[in-house]
């Protein structure tokens, strides 16, 4: 069963336009969106979210192509929504009484754990413990689908490395999945089942993160060998002062041609280059 | 709606402080001036100004979007602000209700007070919460406020010139106290008539707000 099903989704702004997306997250799995700015990475969260409507296409969740059961939804936002005048102590109220599942000792056993305290108002947290408080709160109720929007900016990477222990943590449940949009590419690479790239509104690429890292290769080349190559082999292409580098797919291009392994960030830049 | 009632109270605590003092340090001055037009006022300030910070606080956190993930319909959104509001006013009449209180033990002999100047001004703080709310939700409390700004000046300046032109009251007299006094009296007889009236306007308006906010897309 999918957790999320995304099917032509579309949406349009004056000046960008989130053109038919389609992809799904099975659930057990965590997928990736990765995309540049203003990509379209947060309008697809949104959308999924009901925060915006669609103009066409639609939003399966769990199933489910109406509303969403919120109960079941965990989400992060890229900065903590709650005013800064109320406490960890405060927000336990106020979800306990917004969640049927809400779970007062899961709230109290997270804040421990990332040692939050519980009386002091949010404005005294650092940009870490707020994130971690957003996280807390999106897994002490009942959550099967977490919705993360760039969660890890502008943290340190050992706050990265702890939030993405606790999401492990949360996918030890079968029945869970995770949808995480990140600029981060590493904390992808370490976490994503699937990943889908997403660039000028477009999907431009979506698999397995695996079959994708095996998939595609970097080429140092000069012109005369790029040419040789055959168009649809070649994805994206980087043109510095002494050599080429570009991105292709394995199975169509010569076996003789040394290519280097790819990594996230490398596709993400590739495709970025490839229509500019 | 409740969960969001409680946030607004909760995020709000140190502003309810500020005004609870307001409120003491007016009632004490009212009392020496015997000048009710001070508790009065509070009555409809508190009731426009509660939900507009309110409102300010949550754009300046994004709180809608996650107000909008929570498993609650969207127009619990829209309501709780309504009921913030009532609160509000609620909270402005306490220190008129202690000085009553005080007044019918004989611990204060002097009060000018009564039901229908209170009905009164009750009435006007829900009325202009029914007006001031779907324009807040329309244009987000930074547009809403200029809005909300408008109308109360149209209440301070606008009715009374209305009713100086209609002779009802003397201009030689406490312009705002008389003003007060006189409307009041038109409604002496029937004095929960008016505030019925308000509160069908605010159930209207609430229906208004829904609308509009749940069409709004939240970025």
């Amino acid at each position: 069963m999918n957790a999320v099903t995304l099917q032509d989704l579309t949406k349009h702004f004056p000046a960008f336009t989130l053109d038919s997306i389609s992809f799904s997250v099975p659930a057990g799995s965590v997928m990736g969106m990765i995309g540049e700015n203003g990509a379209g990475k947060s309008t697809t969260i949104k959308l999924i979210l009901g925060l915006l409507s669609p103009d066409a296409g639609t939003v399966t969740i769990f199933g489910s192509s109406g509303a969403p059961d919120r109960e079941h939804i965990g989400v992060v936002f890229d900065e903590c929504c709650f005013p800064d005048t109320l406490s960890a102590q405060d927000i336990d109220r106020i979800l306990g009484m917004s969640y049927r599942t809400w779970s007062h000792k899961a709230f109290a056993d997270y804040l421990a754990r990332f040692s939050l305290p519980y009386r002091k108002a949010i404005k005294s947290y650092s940009r870490g413990m707020k994130m971690k408080l957003s996280i807390a709160c999106a897994l002490s109720h009942d959550s099967r689908l977490l919705v993360l929007d760039e969660p890890t900016s502008g943290l340190d990477p050992v706050v990265r490395d702890e939030i993405l222990d606790i999401f492990y943590d949360f996918m030890q449940d079968e029945n869970h999945a995770i949808l995480i949009s990140s600029h981060i590419t590493s904390d992808l690479e370490k976490i994503c089942d699937y990943v889908c790239f997403l660039h000028q509104g477009s999907l431009a690429l979506c698999g397995e993160k695996d079959d994708l890292l095996t998939r595609f290769g970097v080429l140092h080349c000069d012109e005369k060998t790029l040419a040789a190559l055959e168009p649809a082999a070649i994805y994206g292409v980087r043109r510095g002062q002494y050599q080429i580098q570009a991105l292709v797919e394995l199975d169509k291009v010569p076996q003789d041609l040394a290519l280097e392994p790819v990594k996230l960030e490398d596709i993400l830049l590739f495709l970025a280059k490839k229509e500019a | 709606m409740f969960a969001l009632f409680l946030k607004d109270i909760l995020s709000l605590k140190k502003t309810l402080r500020l005004y609870a003092i307001f409120l003491v340090v007016y009632s004490v001055i009212g009392v020496f001036t015997d000048n009710s037009a001070f508790f009065l006022t509070f009555i409809v300030l508190l009731g426009m100004m509660l939900p507009l910070s309110a409102m300010t606080l949550d754009a300046a956190c994004h709180w809608n979007r996650y107000a909008a993930c929570l498993p609650m319909p969207r127009a619990a959104q829209v309501t709780s602000k309504y009921l913030l509001s009532v609160f509000g006013i609620l909270f402005a009449l306490l220190p008129t209700g202690v000085l009553m209180g005080l007044h019918a033990t004989g611990l204060l002999p002097k009060f000018a007070l009564g039901w229908p100047e209170i009905s009164l001004m009750v009435t006007l703080g829900l009325l202009i919460l029914a007006f001031q709310m779907p324009f807040l939700f329309w244009f987000g409390p930074e547009r809403g406020r200029f809005v909300s700004i408008a109308i109360l000046l149209l209440f301070c300046l606008g009715i009374p010139f209305l009713v100086m032109q209609s002779d009802i009251v003397a201009v030689d007299e406490t312009f705002v106290q008389h003003l007060i006094t006189h409307m009041a009296a038109l409604l002496e007889a029937q004095p929960w008539l008016p505030l019925a009236a308000a509160l069908v306007c605010n159930l209207v308006s609430a229906c208004i707000s829904s609308v509009i906010f749940s069409r709004k897309e939240i970025d």
